[in-house]
């Protein structure tokens, strides 16, 4: 925690947190062994070291978007060393951290907190060296006859011996010290056994070790009371928990008599120290522990299974697993407090997948929204967001077509950074009738996506506009003669071939699938690219001697998609020349066969036909990164590789 | 006389299971609404109670699940979204986790001190079994498990709840004769 707002968080999505398991406890009271009523605060101690806002999770997000909104008006007019107004609030560790010099008042009041929990520690490591201190000058051995019951319980019960020391001015036996333990002792004439049983039990699970880290979980939570009150609780259960194994090793009679020497110390003081643990802990908490004692049973086998299950299904709220953030409706008028909490939510936002990246940020380019498109915008933009969202391509369309928009020319350029182009189709009444062909206005935004909390999106260039016409519509995919594709040039024995591809890739869902009308549409961080195309334009052209060229009866092709660029290739048989006529052409998803009869050729004359396949993941069907061409010409056959790595990007 | 409607008790329970696990739904109508199950329980609960007092207890926790899934059920019928209830379905699955434990604790005590041991010890076993599939089937971070894992935690959920059933049906015709 950096700053006072990160700690704000941590402490209320912490007492959100204890609030359910005290809720929890409260119904499992009488029910729930006083076991499982200490252990489910492992829970809480999760909440504790995890930092919050290290995950895309929160328990209450609209907590944390509020927060973040009033996070931003308050420090607009100031100038924090320690806080970047919009960049969210975000915890990198669970503990204070002083990162620079204070100047606003939010940062003095950081330092304030952070004095506060320093204040506490040193109070408790100091009190922890005075009682040291004051054992070791002033404890005595133990008279032989205390001495020899410690050792006949710790043998009965197979406890680890330990030191015991006889303290006079103290009111109840305690254990003190974390590595090397010491049983403390009142100066008194006779010592009941079980109130030794108590406190060797605690030594035996080193209770004081968790004290010890209680209290400084506590330190850092000093000026929270709720938490003060819970972490009172935590050790109230602690003592019942020892309360319950001390009655396990008791039979009958020698359990009331336990429940006696507990009624005995409510009028005496609450020896509580740092590292200690000890049997009094307050007159009202004895009532209660007393209470537990008459409701003491042995709980059935099992229940601890039981209680792990229910700590297991607890175990998410430590990371804050429930909702991820969502966007609060953007209001209209932009100098009120929804406004503030709609940009918060929408700066909050998290996507974990490019494409939900790109999805959202198209949507916005379509519909015009200002919220999706901040929730996409990376950080570096926050400060200027306004100006650089005016500058956002207007009027860009999307009707008619079956998707909103196409991803297309995807390219990686490192672990943190794509580059690609948002292609919008507007096939509205564009039809050439004279010509019989589709046009469609076609606008191509060229983007950068950058990893940072998920991933962001930004325009990258001039947008790209003009007019296309539709090649062919396969599979729902609509493909335009855009001027951006690949060109892949490969010579081979005969001459040369040039493959033109164009790939597009959709996210697919109800909300995509295109009306004329704009409509709302459906945030989806975790999108994925679960369909696309690549089609491609296989342009063949003979280069052999004229002399050759003039004995060419035939040529036909075989495209086929290959896994890999080892695969084997094995082409479906195509034999019966004679009934194909001038032209031939038969396609699937995996192969096209493609035959000409050459009659007349002529030099330079090109060859060509068109491949296309489909990627849908609900199918497990992949866009092939690799195809096979073979090119017979008289029944003379040549094999080339096309690997769709290869060739360059082309923007005509 | 008594012993006849303890025998009707374990039916109740047994259609009780039956409510609650399955879950039948045409469009937006449940078929077999879980609060039913619960009041199958609650009326239960009377005559188990006078066999082992601390079935008793169940009573108070069993009308939260019987009402909170009373209106869950009225809300889906009327279309209304219940995906912002994760907090509350929470509690509930583990109010129910425990429910169900002691229950069948309670029942398998029940079978030990009527001298039907291995019903006992049958009941036991299958009682642990029930709490582990069902703590997986409700964990609210289901994304840490891989889609397949879901289907077979799921199936082993489905196939322990049957034996069950089946356990106590064949313990309840015991009880009768």
């Amino acid at each position: 925690m950096t700053n006072i707002w990160g700690f704000l968080m941590q402490t209320i999505e912490i007492s959100i947190v204890a609030l359910i398991l005290l809720l929890l406890k409260k119904i499992f009271q009488d029910k729930l062994s006083p076991r499982w009523q200490y252990g489910v605060w492992s829970v809480l101690f999760l909440s504790l070291i995890i930092p919050v806002g290290f995950f895309p999770f929160a328990l209450f997000p609209s907590l944390h978007v509020l927060l973040e909104a009033v996070k931003t008006i308050i420090e607009q007019s100031l100038h924090s060393s320690y806080i970047d107004i919009y960049l969210p609030i975000k915890n990198i560790t669970s503990f204070p951290l002083v990162t620079g010099i204070p100047h606003s008042v939010t940062d003095f009041l950081f330092v304030f907190y952070v004095l506060g929990v320093l204040y506490h520690l040193i109070r408790y490591m100091h009190q922890y060296i005075q009682l040291k201190k004051i054992i070791f000058i002033y404890g005595q051995k133990p008279s032989d006859e205390l001495f020899q019951k410690i050792q006949q319980i710790e043998t009965k019960y197979h406890f680890p011996s330990c030191q015991a020391l006889v303290l006079e001015g103290i009111p109840s036996a305690f254990v003190f010290g974390l590595f090397k333990p010491v049983f403390v002792l009142p100066k008194q004439d006779t010592l009941d056994e079980k109130i030794i049983l108590h406190e060797l039990l605690h030594l035996q699970y080193k209770d004081s070790l968790q004290c010890v880290i209680w209290s400084c979980l506590r330190c850092i939570h000093w000026c929270n009371p709720f938490l003060q009150y819970v972490f009172d609780q935590i050790h109230n259960d602690m003592e019942s928990l020892c309360d319950q194994r001390v009655l396990e090793k008791l039979d009958g009679e020698q359990r009331r008599d336990y429940g006696r020497i507990l009624l005995n110390m409510t009028n005496e003081k609450y020896p509580y120290a740092f590292g200690t643990t000890s049997l009094s802990n307050g007159a009202k908490n004895i009532k209660k522990r007393i209470e537990a004692i008459v409701r003491f049973k042995k709980y059935p086998q099992g229940m601890m299974i039981v209680s792990l299950c229910i700590c297991l299904l607890l175990a998410p709220l430590s990371i804050g697993y429930f909702h991820s953030y969502t966007l609060i409706g953007n209001p209209y008028e932009h100098e009120s407090f929804s406004y503030q909490l709609s940009l918060a939510s929408a700066r909050m936002m998290e996507y974990p997948t490019i494409a939900g990246a790109i999805d959202t940020y198209a949507k916005g380019i379509v519909s015009n929204d200002e919220q999706f498109l901040l929730s996409v915008l990376p950080q570096q933009d926050y400060h200027d967001f306004r100006s650089v969202l005016s500058q956002r391509p207007d009027s860009v369309v999307s009707t008619l077509t079956y998707y909103l928009y196409d991803v297309i020319h995807l390219e990686k350029i490192n672990d943190h950074e794509y580059h690609a182009k948002l292609c919008f189709y507007n096939q509205n009444e564009n039809i050439d009738v004279e010509n019989n062909r589709v046009i469609a206005h076609y606008n191509i935004i060229p983007i950068q996506i950058k990893k940072e909390r998920g991933w962001k999106v930004r325009q990258n260039g001039q947008v790209l506009t003009g007019d296309a016409t539709h090649l062919r519509t396969f599979m729902n995919s609509e493909i335009y003669d855009i001027p951006i594709y690949k060109i892949i040039s490969l010579p081979c024995q005969s001459g040369k071939v040039t493959v033109i591809v164009r790939n597009g890739y959709q996210v697919f869902g109800n909300d995509i699938m295109n009306t004329p009308s704009l409509h709302a549409f459906e945030l989806r961080p975790q999108a994925r690219f679960n369909s696309g195309y690549q089609y491609l334009e296989v342009i063949y052209q003979n280069h052999q001697s004229l002399h050759h060229q003039d004995e060419i009866e035939y040529i036909s092709m075989n495209l086929k998609n290959l896994n890999n660029q080892d695969e084997d290739v094995h082409f479906e048989k195509h034999d019966n020349f004679s009934d194909y006529g001038l032209y031939y052409q038969s396609s699937s998803n995996e192969e096209t066969f493609f035959f000409a009869k050459v009659e007349n050729h002529t030099l330079d004359k090109e060859y060509r036909f068109q491949h296309i396949s489909y990627y849908q993941e609900a199918n497990s069907i992949r866009l092939p990164e690799t195809y096979a061409l073979q090119i017979d010409i008289n029944g003379t056959t040549e094999l080339i590789k096309i690997n769709m790595e290869d060739g360059e990007w082309y923007e005509s | 006389m008594k012993a006849k409607s303890y025998v009707g008790a374990l039916y109740q329970i047994i259609f009780g299971f039956i409510f609650i696990v399955f879950d039948i739904r045409i469009q937006t109508i449940q078929f077999l609404p879980d609060w039913i199950g619960y009041y199958l329980f609650y009326k239960a609960i009377d005559v188990i109670g006078e066999y082992e007092e601390s079935t008793k207890l169940l009573r108070p926790l069993i009308v939260i699940l019987g009402v909170y899934n009373g209106i869950v059920w009225i809300l889906m019928i009327i279309n209304v979204s219940i995906e912002s209830f994760d907090m509350l379905q929470l509690f509930m699955n583990i109010i129910s986790i425990y429910i169900q434990f002691q229950l069948l604790t309670n029942i398998s005590n029940i079978a030990l001190s009527h001298h039907f041991e291995k019903e006992s010890k049958r009941l036991n076993i299958l009682r642990t079994m029930n709490v582990i599939s069902v703590t997986f089937v409700s964990f609210p971070a289901r994304w840490v498990f891989i889609q397949y894992v879901q289907i077979i935690i799921t199936l082993f959920y489905i196939v322990i709840v049957v034996l069950l059933i089946l356990t106590l049906i064949a313990y309840a015709k015991k009880e009768k004769t």
